[in-house]
């Protein structure tokens, strides 16, 4: 009996439809994952990731939580919901969060070999759901049909994962039609890790095979729910399926980097990783046109960025709090000593500390923004996922006209999973800007002096890496200044006067000024969803408002959308990418929108992840929203904390919206 | 005899590497003083240890053009008197003299301490008739005022021709230096710091920095105290000493810099000198900058206030010169040693005791150093220290810590020394440094060959 989808698939327009697969970790599960969201995309979807793993390598035991939800929608939301159509389980440990998982009506499948059998209250909650259950003995068909003897292999596993991963689009009705569809969709994947072209094919070959015995098991199955979602042209002419950190990493580049100096740490990898592969990519190995180098620690990088800026480059350090706890010293150092050129980036994670390492959160804002002693510095937050390809190169440019200290701040969840974003050959293009720094064939012609005064805001001090004449001594904070150096022209000795540490206090801190307006601007999501920057001439209508920062604006869309579309709800939401410092013209609009929703039934909320609340805090602060006289508005907070990326549904149910 | 360079050619001059800009040495351009007159420089050479050490220079000093006479006896960084420091200072500025690098070349990065001073301690003077009759003056002091610059044309000259100095975090001279190095591979590359700088805290990036076998000169400035912060113990605090601001004796062996160095598979060169040997300070630092890898050149370097125990006589009376060894010459010096000390024992003064207790405890102490660096010559067979042995370096220096003595001199090289910048492929011609925004910029092309690989 053939049953509609659209009762099924949730969503704006009914295409919308996810898969969670969960396997103990360590034996291929992402892979198939990988498949599935590429054959999604190839598909016309919308296709994201979303990882549930342990800070392991391989899970003998099978007592840790590993799991991947597959999500392919039409709208163009990133991230994944609470609730799978499709749930597969391949072992016991998460069972009661995979049952959960289960939407209703949807399907349950598990692997009768390594789960003998469901508890009764597992049963009974899957009733409850009125769930189709397939149990499949996966240990038999993988035997069966891989290619290699008995006995537990890397490609029993493989044969395993693939054959499931053909029942499951046999499900959704992904059948014989589209295996043009899914060739190309392996074929890409696995080239796209690395496999020569000739490689690709035979993987894609077998699995193909094993796909195919997935669809011959599904076919064979007496309950079929006759699934069909639609498969129309791929994606791919406009975008890409990649990780955030793929895209900080081209941005990055794009933005004029030519050094990476980091030390590994999840998340903050795989920046590097893809930052080594691009500058291959571009300009081969041991070229000499770049610099990839993973120090001892990420002390060590700290400082040997600031080495690396001070020749002359733009320097790329990615790391989490763990790491950047180390490098502050580092990072103080180059403020006080105002050297541009380093994007201290921190892809955030769950913590303090270790905490857990393979889980997310934004919960080092206030962090970044005190850390390290009392100076100025900027901080920003691409928030979404296209803007992390986008935003480096502004932070650079800041870096080298504001000579601040500029940080980046993303998450584990933004860097870590797949994506559908613009290709970054397709967006907008932001031109490097150097400021003041001078390479030799500019200096070899310069007729004006050099002035090394370098602690005038209206005066920057001209930047030269050493190899050129104009030597300057680059020291840290310390009283380094002489009177002489807050006079155009002076020059610059070790004093210890106590006006000087004060005026360096007073003139340090209005160096924002000279980029106040370069500090990318609060973007406004409308009520019909638009983006666009904002505008205080906006027209305001919500009857809610949300302010977000880092990746909760991603969730944040998608629960505008629903809210507009199943609720007639309007919902505005003001999307903070410049999140230190807030300066009088953001503060502005920030209060501009929150006022409007002090009337009556509206409400406004800080949506953030972490638990403090902490963008909340500082926009309640005085330099914001409590200004001296006014009267405190009513700001709300939703938050996560539990080391999961909020979902639009967390979201909609910590609104305390009435429908 | 040294060619003349033209514009834009890649000069490969005395340890440094760089494009040649002859704006930079016209003072027209506001950037320098005359043309170097490459032309008039000659080979120059001298022996170290074995080691044939070239490079080009004047024939007579006097005929210095370049202006880095460096004021280091003016002891810019205020050191206290006689600090052993102010020698490394005035050894490093008169190596560079000598070598007559443009000052824009070099870059010295230094720690945290007294040993972090390093960097404060230099000051380009000009040379006196230089300074009297400046070509050009009255233009350059025109645009010096139009541009509202305060300097006299001298102070101002000064300023842009002293030497890239960097004062950076406690333990990471050695990793600002590395980065320094990754974009700007030909320079003139300078490490300092003192032993907790380099030795506690900043240990493991020494040890990376020397694996790496980054083109550097690294002088870890050893006086056995932590002197800025009043004279605590340092991982080089010799075994029994009590500094005047410890409060127990040190109860174990020190950590030794030229062992740590040895001991790193990939380590291509390290040398030991005592801080008031001026020349020796020189011809070390010279041959360390034109060693093409990390150079480890460690200076034991009394401090005045902290440490007097181990003076400039205490080290020199505790090292072995490991170079300049000849058992023969040293038999008979302590021979005659003894001899005198004989002779004096029959006279009655109280004074001459004195006198008797130091020429004892000498006798006694190069007997033993003397006897056991000889022992360990013998159980190799070899008469004269070799110093591309590293083996052998490394047995000898551990027995002579272990044994409260040290080596001094060149203790290793390889001269077949491949540096990181040379295996990285790393271009003095265009460094990573100095790309210009253009070259920065990708294009479609660079960006759908990234969108491949995404």
């Amino acid at each position: 009996m053939a049953q509609s989808l659209d009762g099924i698939l949730e969503g704006i327009d009914g295409h919308d439809v996810q898969v969670t697969f969960s396997q103990r970790n360590g034996i291929g599960l992402n892979t198939v994952t990988h498949m599935l969201g590429r054959i999604l995309f190839h598909s016309g979807y919308f296709a994201s990731t979303h990882a549930i793993f342990p800070s392991n390598i391989k899970d003998e035991n099978e007592s840790y939580l590993n799991w991947f939800d597959i999500r392919g929608n039409k709208a163009g939301f990133k991230g994944t919901k609470e609730k799978s159509q499709i749930v597969v389980a391949m072992y016991k440990s998460p069972l009661d969060y995979l049952i959960e998982k289960v939407q209703d009506g949807g399907i349950f499948i598990y692997d009768s070999n390594l789960i003998q059998e469901l508890s009764e209250p597992h049963l009974e909650k899957l009733r409850v759901k009125n769930a189709t259950i397939y149990a499949l003995n996966l240990k038999e068909l993988a035997n069966i049909y891989s290619t290699t003897g008995k006995g537990e292999t890397k490609q029993h596993n493989f044969a395993r994962h693939s054959i499931l991963l053909g029942f499951v689009l046999g499900t959704l009705g992904i059948n014989e039609t589209y295996e043009n569809t899914i060739t190309k969709a392996l074929q890409e994947n696995f080239e796209k890790e690395g496999k020569s072209t000739a490689s690709a094919k035979k993987l894609v070959d077998q699995n193909l095979e094993w796909i195919k015995k997935g669809w011959e098991i599904y076919t064979e199955q007496e309950t079929k729910l006759g699934w069909q979602i639609s498969v129309e042209k791929s994606l791919e002419e406009d975008y890409l399926f990649t990780t955030g950190n793929d895209m900080l990493a081209a941005g990055a580049i794009k933005g004029g980097a030519r050094v990476y100096l980091g030390y590994p740490i999840t998340p903050a990898t795989s920046v590097g990783d893809a930052m080594y592969s691009m500058f291959v990519k571009l300009f081969g190995k041991n070229s000499g046109d770049y610099l990839f180098h993973q120090a001892g620690a990420e002390l060590e990088a700290g400082q040997m960025a600031v080495g690396a800026a001070r020749g002359g480059a733009r320097v790329l350090t990615a790391s989490a709090l763990p790491g950047v706890n180390n490098q502050w010293e580092s990072i103080a150092m180059a403020a006080m000593a105002q050297t541009p050129g380093v994007l201290w980036t921190n892809v955030q994670r769950a913590g303090p500390s270790t905490g857990l390492p393979t889980r997310t959160s934004d919960e080092d804002l206030m962090t970044m923004i005190y850390g390290g002693g009392e100076f100025p510095r900027i901080i920003l937050s691409p928030g979404d996922i296209n803007s992390l390809a986008t935003i480096p190169v502004k932070g650079f440019n800041l870096s080298d006209n504001s000579h601040l200290q500029v940080m980046l701040l993303s998450n584990l969840w933004s860097g870590m999973n797949y994506f559908t974003v613009p290709k970054i050959s397709k967006t907008e293009f932001n031109p490097i800007d150097r400021g003041d720094f001078k390479v030799p064939d500019e200096i070899a012609q310069q007729k004006t002096p050099i002035q090394f005064a370098r602690y005038l805001i209206d005066l920057i001090a001209e930047i030269r890496a050493p190899g050129s004449p104009g030597a300057t001594m680059q020291r840290s904070a310390l009283a380094k200044m002489v009177q002489e150096i807050f006079q155009v022209g002076g020059a610059g000795t070790y004093t210890e006067a106590p006006e000087s540490l004060a005026l360096l206090k007073e003139q340090l801190s209005k160096r924002i000024e000279l980029v106040a307006d370069s500090l990318p601007k609060p973007v406004l999501y409308d009520a019909n969803g638009t983006r666009g920057i904002y505008d205080s001439n906006a027209n305001l209508k919500g009857d809610y408002g949300l302010i977000v920062w880092s990746s909760s604006v991603e969730p944040a869309r998608e629960a505008q959308a629903i809210l507009r579309h199943k609720y007639g709800i309007n919902v505005e939401i003001l999307h903070l990418q410049t999140v230190h410092p807030i300066v009088e013209s953001h503060s502005e609009m920030i209060r501009q929108f929150v006022d409007h929703y002090q009337d009556g039934n509206k409400k406004v909320f800080v949506v953030e992840q972490n638990f403090e609340g902490q963008l909340r805090k500082i926009l309640m602060s005085e330099s914001v929203l409590a200004k001296q006289g006014s009267i405190v508005p009513n700001v709300g907070l939703v938050h996560k904390y539990d080391g999961l990326q909020m979902t639009a549904d967390y979201i909609i149910r910590n609104m305390g919206v009435s429908s | 005899m040294s060619q003349a360079y033209n514009n834009g050619d890649l000069v490969k001059f005395n340890g440094a590497k760089f494009i040649y800009h002859d704006s930079f040495y016209g003072l027209n351009s506001l950037h320098g003083l005359p043309n170097i007159p490459f032309e008039e420089f000659v080979e120059k050479t001298f022996q170290l240890g074995g080691l044939t050490v070239n490079y080009k220079g004047f024939a007579d000093a006097k005929n210095f053009v370049y202006p880095y006479l460096f004021e280091n006896s003016a002891n810019l960084a205020n050191m206290c008197h006689s600090c052993g420091h102010i020698g490394i200072a005035e050894g490093l500025g008169k190596a560079i003299q000598e070598l007559q690098l443009p000052p824009w070349q070099i870059a010295l990065s230094s720690g945290i301490g007294c040993g972090g001073k390093l960097s404060s301690q230099y000051k380009a003077v000009l040379p006196e008739n230089y300074a009297a009759s400046i070509p050009n003056e009255g233009a350059v002091a025109a645009i010096l005022k139009d541009a509202g610059v305060s300097l006299t044309t001298v102070t101002y000259l000064e300023q842009l021709l002293n030497l890239n100095r960097y004062h950076v975090i406690h333990g990471h001279a050695t990793s600002h230096a590395f980065g320094l190095a990754m974009t700007q591979p030909g320079l003139v590359n300078i490490v300092a710091g003192g032993d907790g700088d380099l030795g506690a805290i900043g240990l493991p990036y020494l040890k990376r920095l020397i694996q790496n076998n980054v083109n550097t000169l690294v002088i870890p400035m050893v006086n056995e105290v932590y002197g800025l912060t009043k004279g605590q113990p340092s991982p080089s605090t010799a075994k029994g000493l009590k500094g005047r601001a410890m409060p127990d004796a040190m109860d174990i062996m020190p950590i030794d810099f030229v062992l740590e160095t040895l001991a790193i598979p990939e380590s291509t060169y390290v040398a030991r000198v005592i801080a008031n040997n001026r020349k020796a300070m020189k011809e070390h630092f010279i041959s360390g900058i034109m060693h093409n890898g990390t150079a480890i050149v460690d200076v034991l370097s009394p401090c005045v206030t902290w440490n007097t125990e181990h003076d400039g006589k205490y080290y020199e009376l505790y090292a072995v010169d490991v170079n300049n060894f000849n058992w023969d010459d040293v038999q008979t010096q302590l021979k005659e040693l003894g001899e005198e000390i004989e002779r004096f024992q029959t006279a009655k003064s109280i004074q001459e005791g004195k006198v008797q207790d130091s020429k004892r405890l000498k006798l006694e102490v190069e007997t033993r150093k003397y006897n056991l660096f000889h022992d360990l010559l013998q159980e190799e067979r070899i008469e004269q220290y070799d110093p591309t042995n590293k083996d052998l370096a490394f047995k000898v220096e551990r027995r002579l810590v272990e044994a409260g003595f040290c080596a001094i001199g060149l203790i290793y090289y390889n001269k077949d020394s491949v540096s990181y910048q040379d295996r990285k492929g790393l271009l003095p011609a265009s460094p990573i440094g100095n790309l210009t925004t253009e070259q920065l910029t990708l294009s479609l092309d660079n960006l759908l060959s990234l969108e491949d690989i995404m």
